[in-house]
C-alpha cells in the first residue's frame, strides 16, 4: 500500500497516466498506467476521484505545472461482447496481442490552473485562471503532492484560493459537486487554522445545498 | 415670487445613477446606481428636462431603495466569515459591483409663474414637439419613456 506524498515539491511525483484525448480546452481523458506500462502503476487512492494531478509543461522556457483533478473514470474492456469462439487459447496471450491488454482505466481531469516551477522544485505564483497552453498527446500526469496542493490554493497573504471552483462545477457536469466537495474536503486537512475551516464550510454548505436543489431534493 | 426667476439649472450635484425605465405609478421612475450610500428612501433628486425651450431642474423623491445586485446571501451563512472574504477565495471580484435600483415619485420643477411645483407631464403633454425631442435616443427604452411622458429620457444624468 503506497503512502500519498505530503511533499511540497512537483519532482518525483507518481507519474498515473498520460494524456489521450481531451473533450475540451479544459477537460483531458487520461489513460492510467497499469503493470504493463509501468514498474510502478499507481495503487486505486492514488488515481481516484477527486485526485489532484498536475501536468509539467515548458513554455518560453519557464516551466509550469498545469494543475488539475479528476473528475471521472471509465473502465474499457474490449473484449466485453466478444464471447464468441477465439483462435487462442486463455494462456496464449501472443496470439490477441491487441486485445490482451487493451482493458484500461480511464480518468477525466478537469484543469484547475497553472502554477511556475522554481529551481527547486516547488512551486509559485498559483494562477486559477485558464491555461491558455494546451496539453498534448502522451503527456505524463502526475500525482500531486499534498504540499503542492496546499500551496496551489494559497493567496497572497496567505489567503484560502479556489477561484476555479465555478468553472469546476461547470466543468465536471454531473459529478461537479460531488469532485468539489472532495476537494474542499482534502483542503479541510491541509488548512488547519479556524479562519480557512470557517471559509471552507461556508463553500461546502453552498455547493451542498445548491447541489440538493439542483437534483430537486431540497427547493 | 421673483426671486424664483433666477433659479439656475442645477448640475453641480455628484450623479448618482442612471434611469432604467418607468416605474408601477404614472409619476414614478426607476434609476440604477451602484452608489450605496449617497440616496436613501425619502431624500431628493433632481434630473434636467427642457420646458418650453428652458431647461428645467425636476424634482423627484426616492420612494423605495432595493439592491439589484451584489454577493449571494450563501456567503453569509456563517457571521464571523465576511462575504468578502468568501467571495475573495472564489476570485469573485467585490470591488463597486454592488447596484441598486431606487424607485422615485415626480414632484416637479418649480414654476415662477404658478409659484409652485408643477409637474412636467401636464405641461408637456400640451407641447407639441416633446415626444419627438424624447424619441431622439434610438433605443426601444426611450421609446417606453416617451410613451409616459413623465419621465426622464434613459442616460439623463441624476443628482441629488
Amino acid at each position: 500500500m503506497s503512502t500519498p506524498s505530503t511533499g511540497e515539491s512537483v519532482d518525483d511525483c507518481l507519474a498515473i497516466g498520460s494524456i489521450v484525448n481531451s473533450n475540451d480546452h479544459m477537460d483531458y481523458t487520461v489513460e492510467i498506467f497499469n503493470e504493463t506500462d509501468r514498474e510502478r502503476p499507481p495503487e486505486p487512492d492514488e488515481c481516484g476521484f477527486g485526485q489532484p494531478v498536475f501536468v509539467r509543461k515548458t513554455v518560453d522556457g519557464d516551466e509550469y505545472a498545469v494543475m488539475g483533478v479528476i473528475y471521472n473514470t471509465q473502465l474499457v474492456d474490449p473484449d466485453q461482447g466478444r464471447s464468441g469462439p477465439r483462435l487462442a487459447q486463455s494462456d496464449q496471450k501472443q496470439f490477441t496481442p491487441g486485445y490482451v491488454e487493451e482493458r484500461t482505466t480511464l480518468a477525466g481531469v478537469a484543469l484547475l490552473g497553472t502554477a511556475r516551477i522554481t529551481e527547486d522544485g516547488s512551486i509559485e505564483s498559483p494562477n486559477h485562471k485558464i491555461p491558455r497552453w494546451t496539453l498534448s498527446v502522451d503527456d505524463i500526469v502526475l500525482n500531486c503532492p499534498d504540499g503542492v496542493t496546499r500551496t496551489f490554493h494559497t493567496g497572497e497573504q496567505g489567503s484560502l484560493q479556489l477561484a476555479y471552483m465555478e468553472r469546476l462545477l461547470d466543468i465536471a457536469g454531473s459529478l461537479g459537486a460531488e469532485v468539489t466537495l472532495a476537494l474542499i474536503e482534502r483542503l479541510q486537512d491541509l488548512f488547519s487554522s479556524e479562519e480557512h475551516q470557517r471559509v471552507l464550510s461556508v463553500l461546502e454548505r453552498d455547493v451542498r445545498w445548491q447541489s440538493s436543489v439542483d437534483r430537486g431534493v431540497m427547493r | 415670487m421673483s426671486s424664483f426667476d433666477s433659479v439656475p439649472t442645477q448640475h453641480e450635484g455628484d450623479l448618482i445613477g442612471t434611469v432604467a425605465g418607468p416605474g408601477e405609478g404614472p409619476n414614478e421612475f426607476l434609476i440604477v446606481t451602484p452608489d450605496e450610500q449617497a440616496v436613501k428612501t425619502g431624500e431628493f433628486i433632481t434630473y434636467t428636462v427642457s420646458v418650453e425651450g428652458t431647461d428645467r431642474d425636476v424634482i423627484a423623491r426616492v420612494t423605495n431603495r432595493e439592491q439589484e445586485r451584489g454577493l449571494p446571501d450563501t456567503f453569509m451563512a456563517d457571521p464571523n466569515v465576511a462575504p468578502e472574504t468568501v467571495a475573495a477565495t472564489l476570485g469573485v471580484p467585490t470591488d463597486d459591483i454592488d447596484l441598486y435600483r431606487l424607485e422615485a415619485t415626480v414632484i416637479g420643477f418649480y414654476d415662477t409663474r404658478m409659484q409652485t411645483f408643477s409637474n412636467p407631464r401636464q405641461l408637456l403633454g400640451r407641447e407639441p414637439d416633446f415626444t419627438p425631442r424624447l424619441t431622439g435616443c434610438s433605443k426601444p427604452s426611450c421609446r417606453i419613456l416617451a410613451s409616459t411622458r413623465t419621465r426622464p429620457p434613459t442616460r439623463q444624468e441624476i443628482s441629488p
